[in-house]
């Protein structure tokens, strides 16, 4: 199976809706405004190798967090409580990715999930494979970074 | 009968949604203990006695691999119950923890899942090998 966004957004799609109840929208006609956002790595290693990268604006992780918590509506996630959520998301998206990508018989080792607060609205520009969830409050973008390995 | 159950998961995001689906599910822990790696899960296996351990396979200082292996090299704790809690889906894998007696919970899960994963457990039925 070839490593594309046709690949990577069923993937993201599933986990959001069952982990965090964000459902996926259709994308918007004009590109939004760019907002700061919270990126989270983490790497993989077996038959292939790399690392995959989720992104998401800051504005939406407290409620990211709040859902897949188990919280109510007023509760306020604090920084780290925010950023592990985005890393626990991010590892089973990969765990579920890798599996779509290359089946379920290979055994793959993931890395713990490192996290930055990006300081401006551009992002980093990571090469890779792009994949982005419209949501209805914001958007996530993932990107899979291959190191070693088939593509 | 409640459970007396440890979460053993680097991240305090997942310790706190399984304690939640726990909950959701009707099997709220007769007491519910933590810890953020398998050697503070060994640690803390000294001092209590539990029914039923979730652990995540990798972690900083000591994997959930090792945790297992561990426990099992002890008479006392080798019938403990054990579920492995990973994104994973290599079927190597999971074959290879099934063998053991261990239990294999897929990341995303419900706490229809996790219900339908620890049922017997629940019940005093046990697990393990």
């Amino acid at each position: 199976m070839e490593l594309n966004e046709a690949l990577i957004t069923p993937v993201m799609q599933q986990i959001f809706e069952s982990m965090t109840f964000a459902f996926a929208e259709t994308p918007p006609e004009q590109t939004p405004e760019p907002e700061k956002a919270v990126a989270t790595r983490l790497t993989f290693e077996g038959p292939v190798s790399g690392q995959v990268i989720l992104r998401v604006p800051v504005s939406l992780l407290p409620e990211l967090a709040r859902n897949m918590l188990g919280e109510a509506e007023g509760y306020t996630p604090g920084a780290t409580e925010q950023c592990d959520v985005l890393g626990e998301l991010l590892n089973v998206i990969a765990g579920n990715l890798l599996s779509a990508w290359k089946g379920t018989e290979p055994v793959f080792r993931l890395g713990v999930p490192e996290t930055e607060w990006e300081t401006n609205a551009s992002g980093p520009a990571a090469e890779g494979v792009k994949a982005t969830l419209w949501l209805e409050t914001g958007w996530a973008e993932m990107t899979v970074c291959v190191r070693s390995g088939k593509n | 009968m409640g459970l007396k159950v440890l979460v053993i998961d680097d991240s305090a995001a997942m310790r706190k949604i399984i304690r939640h689906c726990l909950v959701m599910a009707g099997l709220e822990p007769e007491a519910f203990f933590q810890a953020a790696n398998g050697q503070e899960g060994l640690d803390l296996l000294e001092r209590q006695n539990l029914d039923l351990v979730f652990v995540d396979i990798n972690m900083p200082v000591m994997d959930g691999l090792t945790f297992i292996e561990r426990i099992r090299q002890r008479p006392e704790w080798r019938g403990l119950a054990v579920a492995v809690v990973s994104s994973e889906t290599s079927q190597t894998r999971i074959r290879e923890l099934e063998e053991k007696g261990i239990l294999f919970l897929h990341k995303p899960f419900t706490p229809e899942d996790l219900y339908g994963k620890i049922k017997d457990v629940a019940k005093g039925d046990g697990h393990g090998a």
